[in-house]
């Protein structure tokens, strides 16, 4: 167990400051104890992102080059594997331990890129109707609703049907995806913090919007923007995972879990691995950010317990 | 207007809202591409009947008119035809809707037992090896992607044990291993809720009363603690309704089983625009046509609900 401790509050340019979520708490010194799942969670993303990062070097093979003599390689600890190709081969030959590595990389930039897109949209959306209220309030939450009672995972499907296949189009469909979460949790976080002194203060030392919302609200948003970020993306790597296991997402040949899952369901009877290899990565990927997200929302603020 | 009727109008008001923004979005993207024509057309179709086609479709109207045109149709039920089957596409994805509502409808029984069941015993028996087990195994199954889930599923039921078929339909044990990967994650969910419910009544003064005046342990839970730990599961279960058929949708897949979802992606696949277009609006329409009903239900049930 390690511990690290954060100080709490951080100066807005006003007397009165929080940067805790909840706005009645007053600023405290706040440590945290990292439970051991967590810990564990932190280290596999940590070496999830280095395999991304470094798989020109990590990896023995080229992703995108199949070696025809060697198909359907079981990995190196059953019988006919090689320690040549680690973690075996695919039905057309590709190194499955290279294109694992690879495929780290679709995962966490398309998830983080997406993730930041839905935090843009969202938490703009979400400072507007949180601070003007009124129309603007309405027209926002009533899109965010609307778009969150749709079945948007088959919008996206037809989407990219008629759009056509490719990483833009994938980024811009999951980064949609995530605004109406982060719009709401952004606007009822906004409402609460209006009415107090220091951007009351602000308001009657003649203050301009911009400034207020800039200066006064954002910053007290910060800790409530990152959880959010924590919780969308575990949806968002899923996201791209399985329009790429429909074929729909990253475009061959380069290397997506999702492809690689969808490639190895042929194979289920004569080479397991094909499948299996890919899934336990994508599962590592989603469970660690999972158990990082709750964890982080259970400290920083249980009231965003089940959005 | 009272408090139910309003909140009543607001819960339509976002229902229709859904529903025209789906349809304006398929409208958009569809006009966007360029021309629908060549969507709709094999690629080496000649130009008369490029032109006849587009004048039949009203392309060379101005686009609020057609975006009019385009609502009228598919108000009247007509999606345009299946370019690969040659059939109304309606017709098409209403065959394949009722596969997708058998797997949603089994998952969802699957996941309410299961998961009440589990979630029930967990609590009873709190602390324990089964308890740390079963909600460390929940909450791993909860944020797993359902589609690995299924791949693992086969992997061992079908392929290692034989116990079941890995894919198609037919029959109640077709039924079995689909069903079963959609449920799972809910049924996780549902677990992990129940048990934490149970639990919080649990530690309730009535249920000290009911232990203290002697009440045996078994009617304490049957009568007492069960009824009001009830509460938020109920709400869950109908708000997880909607999650299931999305799951159901993504399962198909992995599954070949013949519903909604597997039609779209299969229809994608050849550029079967009409079909994937009426996919989306009939999703849609059930999908709104669900939430909605679920909303409703409480404003019936929970008047707390209507005030807000």
């Amino acid at each position: 167990m390690s511990e690290i401790s954060v100080t709490g509050p951080r100066a807005t340019g006003s007397a009165v400051t929080s940067s805790q979520p909840s706005p009645r708490r007053p600023p405290r010194q706040i440590t945290w104890k990292i439970p051991f799942h967590v810990l564990a969670s932190f280290v596999v993303l940590a070496m999830l992102g280095f395999a991304g990062v470094a798989a020109p070097w990590l990896a023995p093979h080229d992703p995108i080059s199949p070696n025809l003599l060697a198909r359907n390689l079981p990995p190196f600890w059953m019988a006919g594997g090689t320690l040549q190709h680690p973690l075996g081969t695919d039905q057309v030959g590709y190194d499955l331990l290279s294109r694992t590595l690879y495929g780290a990389r679709p995962a966490l930039a398309i998830g983080l890129c997406a993730a930041a897109i839905g935090m843009l949209l969202g938490t703009v959306a979400g400072l507007l109707a949180g601070y003007y209220r009124g129309f603007i309030d309405h027209a926002v939450m009533m899109l965010a609703d609307a778009q969150l009672s749709s079945p948007f995972l088959v919008i996206a499907i037809a989407v990219v049907g008629v759009l056509g296949q490719s990483v833009a189009v994938l980024l811009l469909l999951a980064g949609i995806s995530a605004w109406p979460a982060f719009a709401r949790a952004v606007r009822s976080q906004v409402v609460s913090l209006r009415g107090r002194e220091f951007v009351v203060a602000s308001q009657a030392l003649g203050a301009r919007d911009w400034w207020i919302l800039w200066r006064h609200l954002l910053p007290n948003l910060l800790w409530l923007v990152i959880v959010m970020v924590t919780i969308q993306l575990r949806g968002l790597i899923l996201f791209e995972a399985f329009l790429s296991f429909l074929g729909l997402g990253v475009p061959p040949p380069d290397p997506s879990w999702g492809s690689m899952i969808a490639s190895g369901r042929q194979y289920l009877v004569t080479a397991w691995w094909i499948a299996v290899i890919p899934g336990v990565a994508l599962v590592l990927t989603v469970v660690s950010v999972s158990l990082i997200g709750d964890w982080l929302r259970d400290v920083l603020d249980p009231t965003l317990r089940g959005r | 207007m009272d408090s139910f009727g309003r909140a009543l109008a607001s819960r339509l008001g976002r229902a229709a809202l859904t529903v025209w923004l789906v349809v304006t979005t398929v409208f958009v993207v569809m006009r966007s591409t360029g021309d629908p024509v060549r969507l709709l057309l094999p690629e080496d179709a000649p130009l008369e009947q490029i032109a006849a086609l587009r004048q039949e479709l009203g392309l060379d109207q101005p686009l609020p008119v057609q975006y009019v045109r385009f609502w009228r149709q598919a108000v009247s039920g007509d999606l345009g035809e299946s370019i690969r089957f040659r059939r109304p596409a309606a017709e098409l994805v209403l065959e394949r809707l009722w596969p997708t509502a058998q797997l949603g409808f089994a998952a969802f029984a699957l996941a309410a037992v299961g998961g009440l069941t589990l979630g029930v015993f967990c609590a009873l028996s709190r602390d324990t090896a089964f308890d740390r087990v079963s909600m460390a195994t929940a909450s791993l199954l909860q944020a797993s992607p359902s589609f690995v889930i299924g791949i693992l599923l086969i992997l061992f039921l079908s392929v290692r044990l034989g116990w079941l078929p890995s894919s198609g339909s037919g029959s109640l044990r077709h039924l079995v291993l689909p069903a079963l990967t959609v449920a799972l994650i809910t049924m996780a969910s549902l677990a992990r809720l129940a048990r934490s419910a149970l639990l919080e009544v649990l530690r309730t003064e009535y249920v000290r009363v009911a232990r203290a005046k002697g009440l045996p342990e078994r009617l304490v839970v049957v009568r007492h603690a069960l009824r009001n730990a009830s509460l938020p599961v109920v709400t869950v279960l109908g708000l997880e309704l909607a999650a299931l058929l999305t799951g159901a949708v993504v399962v198909e897949t992995v599954f070949a089983w013949p519903g909604i979802g597997r039609l779209a992606v299969e229809a994608v696949a050849v550029r079967d625009y009409p079909v994937v277009q009426a996919v989306v609006l009939v999703v849609t329409l059930v999908f709104v046509a669900i939430n909605l009903m679920v909303d409703v239900s409480y404003l019936i049930l929970d008047p707390r609900v209507r005030h807000v």
